[in-house]
């Protein structure tokens, strides 16, 4: 008799097993990894396209190069356009850096007053450390921050690929109030430094970061596509997005407080604007390129041996094959960028990409002419 | 760094398969709770993969492979199924708290990454 029912229910459990496993593999199969590739439809320059190819390493989508040589302006496009939206993360730190320059010039503030004096930082070690020690990441302050209950937050977020920046400017200069200082006076990078100068210089100027960035950068060099929008709420409806450096798709990081070390949006067409006045010396706050501060930083070891390794007010110099480089670098999740600049030929190179991967050996090859 | 989160990802699969398969010796699962432990911590397993290896330099074929090993753990998991007691052996309170410990910790980590 047993026998009789135990082949039909042997049955009904194979059948229950083989759907279990089917809804099992195409769960699987729905949540497998799809890392980009760098899209094969190139715009532009294809001598340009050619030759930034072989430096371009790693996880990439859509990526942007310029080059820049006197009045000539050379585009290459692989996915983009002119008009294409970048998140250009640290690039914001020279902007914020010409603002700091721009400000000294308008007699606001000195390289030397101290952030103190200008938010409410009373008590905390931070308070005594200057603009200029701030811009040039000598303040002793850290990357992001230091304590525990900060860092685990923040490290979960990144990890998991979501955006890690998500403090309000009250929450940034609380977080800075709460660190203590290590090392001061040498250089140590950090996005804390570079969002707490932000917010000194518009407490400076009696208006917000966002409109300070406007009024001074943006609207007199043309950029009129560029934004530092300061919640996922203020972007539009489908925001361009990127991928990390393992492919994982990453959501669109606005950077709220964290926003002058580096939330701005921009396009190839308005990175090319910032950088042409640069070189020809007509954007605000020119003095911020100077190189003031031995930095250590050998960012293009080893492909390329440097010389002196300088800071200015964010900008970073090197001397590479005898030609003293200007460049700054910028990432967020999902996105990479590089200026990089021979101020003494009037030549730049611009890399733009919607990948973390980094594009600064192919920003300095073709600077150097590989 | 990916060679070794390659390497969890695959053995916590392949100790859910082994587990779902074998009905005696020291691998198979004793009871239910075993079964239900095992195939948890293989789906953590395909979340800590997700987020660790990088997908662009380790072929994707590998997550493929991986998911056809879960599939068909799962054919074995259910097949033994009415066979198992929920709790096997003569210390549940101390089983209780493994299981119970296992499935927080899986929990814990597939929430942290999800939610």
């Amino acid at each position: 008799m047993s026998a009789h029912f135990t082949a039909p229910r042997r049955r009904s459990h194979i059948v229950v097993a083989v759907a279990l496993a089917a809804i099992v593999a195409l769960l699987g199969v729905l949540a497998r990894p799809s890392p980009p590739s760098l899209s094969t439809h190139v715009t532009g320059d294809p001598a340009l396209a050619a030759a930034v190819r072989p430096h371009l390493q790693g996880a990439l989508d859509r990526v942007s190069v310029v080059t820049i040589d006197g009045d000539t302006v050379t585009y290459a496009h692989f996915g983009a356009n002119n008009d294409t939206e970048y998140e250009i993360g640290s690039l914001t730190k020279t902007v914020t850096s010409l603002l700091l320059a721009d400000a000294i010039a308008r007699g606001e503030v000195t390289a030397d007053t101290k952030v103190g004096e200008l938010l409410p930082l009373a008590g905390a070690a931070v308070a005594d450390v200057s603009l200029a020690e701030l811009a040039s990441h000598r303040s002793g302050l850290p990357l992001v921050a230091t304590r525990l209950q900060d860092m685990v937050p923040l490290y979960l977020l990144a990890v998991t690929h979501r955006n890690p920046y998500i403090h309000d400017a009250d929450e940034v200069i609380g977080l800075a109030g709460e660190v203590s200082l290590s090392h001061r006076g040498q250089f140590a990078y950090s996005n804390l430094g570079g969002a707490l100068l932000g917010h000194a210089l518009a407490a400076a100027s009696n208006m917000d970061y966002g409109r300070l960035v406007q009024e001074r950068i943006f609207t007199p060099l043309g950029m009129t596509a560029s934004s530092i929008p300061l919640t996922s709420g203020s972007l539009p409806d489908d925001p361009p997005t990127g991928y990390s450096v393992t492919g994982k798709a990453e959501p669109p990081w606005t950077m709220n407080g964290w926003g002058p070390a580096g939330g701005i949006r921009s396009t190839p067409a308005d990175v090319v604007r910032y950088a042409q006045a640069l070189l020809n010396g007509s954007a605000p706050g020119m003095d911020a390129l100077t190189p003031r501060w031995e930095s250590g930083l050998d960012a293009f070891a080893p492909h390329w041996e440097s010389g002196a390794q300088k800071v200015g007010y964010a900008w970073f110099t090197e001397e590479i094959e005898g030609r003293m480089v200007t460049w700054h670098d910028g990432g967020t999740g999902g996105f990479a960028s590089i200026i990089v600049l021979d101020r003494a030929s009037h030549r730049a190179v611009i890399v733009l990409s919607n990948t973390n991967a980094s594009v600064n050996d192919a920003g300095l090859a073709l600077l150097m002419g590989e | 760094m990916d060679i070794v989160t390659i390497a969890v990802f695959l053995a916590l699969v392949v100790a859910f398969v082994i587990r779902s398969w074998k009905a005696r010796g020291k691998l198979a699962a004793r009871d239910r709770w075993a079964l239900i432990t095992s195939f948890v911590a293989a789906v953590t397993g395909f979340t800590i993969a997700s987020l660790l290896i990088n997908w662009v330099v380790v072929p994707p074929a590998i997550w493929l492979v991986a998911v056809g090993l879960l599939a068909g753990g799962v054919i074995g998991a259910v097949l033994r199924w009415p066979g198992l007691t929920w709790f096997a052996g003569t210390r549940p309170i101390g089983r209780t708290i493994a299981v119970s410990t296992s499935l927080f910790i899986c929990a814990l980590i597939i929430g942290v990454a999800v939610i």
